[in-house]
């Protein structure tokens, strides 16, 4: 796969986000396939931020580890990323700032110095050297300049002196030539849609008729909030920041039990406080879709960096026995669909449904397919109440008539154990009789699974993987011979039928985590010994760096 | 079609919660808002089993969590009446910090607590109001911690209506309640009661011979006057205010939040989504 990197790193606030953003959609408009990451400290100011760009002509959903290009505004930032330079990297920084030297480096580096900030002062806008640097790469790349200009624009749309200024400073960029040899990409129009993992989800739990949402901020699951914040004008969302995840739980399933489509966003801790609205979600059979993007812990962790660690304790969460059904998606694309089938299995099986994100999915924008909007996901399962209605009703297929207060028939529900109608009763033979019904839904959501993503499981080693690893173990295992994948998007419930046939491989679950949790839930699930390499150091999978682990194990 | 509901409640021979359901389900009765519209949201606790002797909707919830749930319920379907409830133990000490951020977000809702000073269904720890001194169970040489205030709380807090009743009155409750439901906003109502099984400083005597009406001890008293309703708050001693204590008309959450304030039903609402449309911006 032919493809080229591209770094810029800076320090928070020094534009490095609008600047990457504004080069990544440019690429992206243009005609490349383009993924991008960010690396950043829980800072607002200071601190090192890099983000990167890997250009192709067919989409990817991982990042490279070493880059082609580096875009550096600021010396210490460049040290920190020596490490990953290769021999042909080219580092860019600014003329008439301090620099690194080889002595600081101790090896050679292919460096061009540009006075961006000159050029950035004579174009009238001394803060404008990013902009001047963004000329120089998309020049470079050939992208034409209506592209940025547009972006420019709308940055500064209404400043009209420092719009033009930046413009100025565009134009110079362009006129910079950077003698760098690029492999040579095919790139034309294309059909593709650029978003990342929160705009995915957030987007898709639009499109499923989300009417409310509830959520306590914290780092990474806050972007899918405030994402449906500044949509809830325009689709009639109720978004409520409330005081703790308890209140945020409690409101959702509120909210649900009155007849709207709810959310919870949060990450890992927030979702620690839940546990008893997860188990009350379960108890009062209301469907309730709960986001937990996921970071490095334990405790605060690492709140900026990405990790694959929840997945055990999403999967038992919430104290007591009952069905869950847990997704992750693997693209942004993939977001959205699953995000819309997870509003669909809440309300179908009446129970609290977990989206396992990361940071890294959230974090990174990628070049994807049409998200598919699917009208049947809307269908809400809830009936219109008639005479002896009752809302726990013991029925055939385990699954009671679930009406909304206001209609005909009043609609009673209790956390304490119920009988049919929803009274607190501690009556032992209704007490069995519920815990059936609550349980034999699982039969019903086994039924509800998609496929497992499959490729060359002729191959003797076979790598498991869930969630936003795809990309990385999709691309490694087309780089060489000798290894096949299986994976998933669909965590909890497991369906040991997908693993037939496999029983003689050389099975490893490639994880962001330590344990192997995945290969952990598989083993239970189904008997089979699965061995894992796990990436715990809060960055994300990539081809290169399972291809150093297996090299560790022996395997390769 | 009345809210009573005829079967045996799980509570204690004597406990308050009796003549209190019977002036809730009479206060309900006389309002003239059908049984369907009209959702009970409690917590745990005995109080919290008031909805199971009711005939309403409900939402019978978690330990302390009341006041989200209701919250939501009345968010995502302003046409729906909601009354929160439960004791103190639930309201003010596993609930407290969702009563104070209730009060913030001021929904139109009534908030029914039920206080005699003591935790019941535990078995006789001290509550988040149980006065400094009393022995209890868990306290065996008396509570040493300041008591909460809740009309005081909310009177800080600006809740537009925050009264004071006594299940010894059940004129004086339907006054109230009623008064309460019908105010636009979040309305806090402290239901004096005893609790005969572990509380044997707050009984029926301790609160009838204390408790009097702010407004027949003075027809002048003015609950607008947010000064003086703070400092009637205070009053806790030979004598103990009750009626209702502040009032203040102001905008609730329905008024102000810019989805609701359009007249949307949220639960109801189903606009479609045009993916070619909202799609377009990631091209």
């Amino acid at each position: 796969m032919k493809d080229y990197v591209i770094a810029i790193s800076g320090e928070a606030g020094q534009g490095i986000n609008t600047t990457g953003d504004m080069l990544a959609l440019s690429l992206f408009r243009n005609g490349y396939c383009v993924f991008t990451d960010k690396s950043y400290h829980s800072r607002i100011r200071g601190g090192e931020y890099v983000y990167r760009i890997r250009i192709s002509e067919e989409p990817l959903f991982s990042m490279r580890q070493e880059f082609d290009l580096l875009v550096s505004l600021s010396k210490s930032t460049t040290l920190s990323q020596i490490e990953y330079f290769h021999e042909d990297t080219v580092l860019v920084f600014d003329s008439d700032s301090e620099h690194i030297t080889e002595e600081d480096t101790g090896v050679r580096l292919k460096k061009l110095d540009f006075p961006f900030k000159r050029i950035a002062r004579e174009a009238g806008e001394v803060r404008a050297q990013n902009i001047v640097s963004l000329g120089a790469i998309l020049s470079l790349l050939g992208v034409k300049i209506e592209i940025p200009q547009r972006l420019v624009r709308e940055a500064f749309e209404g400043k009209e002196e420092i719009m033009q200024a930046n413009l100025r400073a565009l134009g110079k960029g362009y006129e910079i030539s950077l003698s760098i040899v690029l492999p040579s990409f095919k790139v034309g129009e294309h059909d593709y849609y650029f978003m990342n993992g929160t705009e995915g989800a957030a987007l898709g739990a639009i499109a499923a008729g989300c009417k409310f949402l509830s959520a306590y901020p914290m780092t990474p699951g806050t972007g899918v909030m405030t994402f449906m914040a500044a949509n809830a004008l325009k689709h009639n969302i109720v978004v409520e920041q409330a005081e703790d995840e308890i209140a945020a739980i409690n409101m959702a399933i509120g909210a649900s039990y009155a007849g709207a489509r709810s959310l919870v966003t949060t990450s890992g801790g927030g979702f620690a406080l839940m546990q008893e609205g997860v188990s009350l979600a379960a108890m009062v059979e209301t469907p309730v879709v709960i986001v937990d993007a996921q970071r490095p812990a334990p405790a605060t962790g690492l709140p900026t960096r990405t990790a694959q660690e929840d997945l055990a304790f999403v999967v038992h969460s919430g104290h007591g026995e009952f069905v869950k059904y847990v997704v992750a998606p693997r693209t942004p694309k993939d977001a959205f669909e699953i995000t819309e089938k997870a509003f669909y299995i809440a309300d179908k099986y009446q129970i609290p449904v977990i989206i396992l994100l990361t940071e890294s999915l959230n974090d990174s924008s990628a070049t994807v397919e049409k998200p598919v909007h699917r009208e049947e996901y809307l269908e809400r399962f809830i009936v219109e109440p008639g005479e002896g209605y009752k809302r726990f009703k013991i029925t055939r297929d385990s699954i009671s008539p679930r009406a909304i207060p206001g209609g005909k028939a009043l609609v009673k529900v209790d956390s304490d154990e119920h009988d049919e109608e929803g009274h607190i009763t501690e009556d032992l033979k209704i007490r069995k009789a519920m815990v059936d019904k609550r349980m034999n839904k699982l039969s019903g959501l086994l039924g509800e699974l998609s496929e497992p993503l499959r490729y060359n499981l002729s191959a003797p080693v076979v790598l498991i993987g869930w969630g936003d690893s795809w990309g990385a173990i999709d691309e490694f295992c087309r780089s060489r011979d000798g290894f096949g994948y299986i994976h998933f998007n669909e965590v909890f419930p497991i369906d040991a039928s997908a693993f037939s046939g496999l029983e003689e491989k050389r099975l490893l679950a490639v994880e962001g985590n330590y344990t192997g949790q995945f290969a952990s839930l598989i083993g239970a699930v189904t008997g089979i010994k699965v061995e894992h390499v796990g990436k715990y150091d809060g960055r994300p999978l990539s081809a290169f760096w399972i291809e150093e682990a297996l090299r560790e194990e022996g395997i390769i | 079609m009345t809210f009573f509901r005829e079967v045996d409640p799980a509570w204690c021979p004597g406990c308050g919660n009796f003549p209190l359901r019977k002036a809730l389900a009479d206060t309900l009765d006389s309002l003239e808002i059908p049984r369907e519209l009209l959702v009970m949201v409690t917590g745990i606790g005995q109080a919290a089993k008031m909805p199971h002797y009711l005939e309403l909707n409900f939402f019978n919830g978690l330990h302390g969590r009341s006041l989200p749930v209701a919250f939501a319920v009345k968010a995502v379907n302003p046409e729906l009446t909601v009354v929160a409830e439960s004791g103190d133990g639930d309201m003010y000490g596993e609930g407290g910090n969702h009563f104070i951020h209730g009060i913030r977000r001021n929904i139109d809702m009534t908030v029914l607590i039920h206080d005699n000073q003591i935790y019941g269904l535990t078995k006789g720890q001290g509550s988040p109001t149980t006065q400094r001194g009393q022995i209890t169970s868990s306290q065996l040489q008396g509570v040493i911690n300041e008591p909460l205030n809740p009309l005081a709380l909310a009177i800080t807090m600006d809740a537009p209506f925050v009264a004071r009743t006594f299940i010894g009155d059940s004129e004086h409750f339907r006054k109230i309640v009623s008064a309460a439901i019908a105010h636009r906003g979040f309305s806090v109502v402290d239901i004096m009661q005893p609790c005969v099984t572990f509380n044997k400083v707050n009984t029926f005597k301790y609160y009838k011979d204390r408790l009097y009406d702010v407004k027949d001890a003075d027809p002048g008293y003015d609950p607008r006057d947010k000064v003086r309703a703070f400092e009637k708050s205070l009053e806790w001693g030979d004598k103990i205010p009750m009626g209702v204590i502040y009032e203040k008309d102001k905008p609730s959450y329905l008024e102000l939040h810019p989805v609701l304030k359009k007249g949307i039903v949220p639960s109801k609402d189903r606009t479609a989504f045009e993916t070619d449309r909202e799609l377009e911006a990631f091209r």
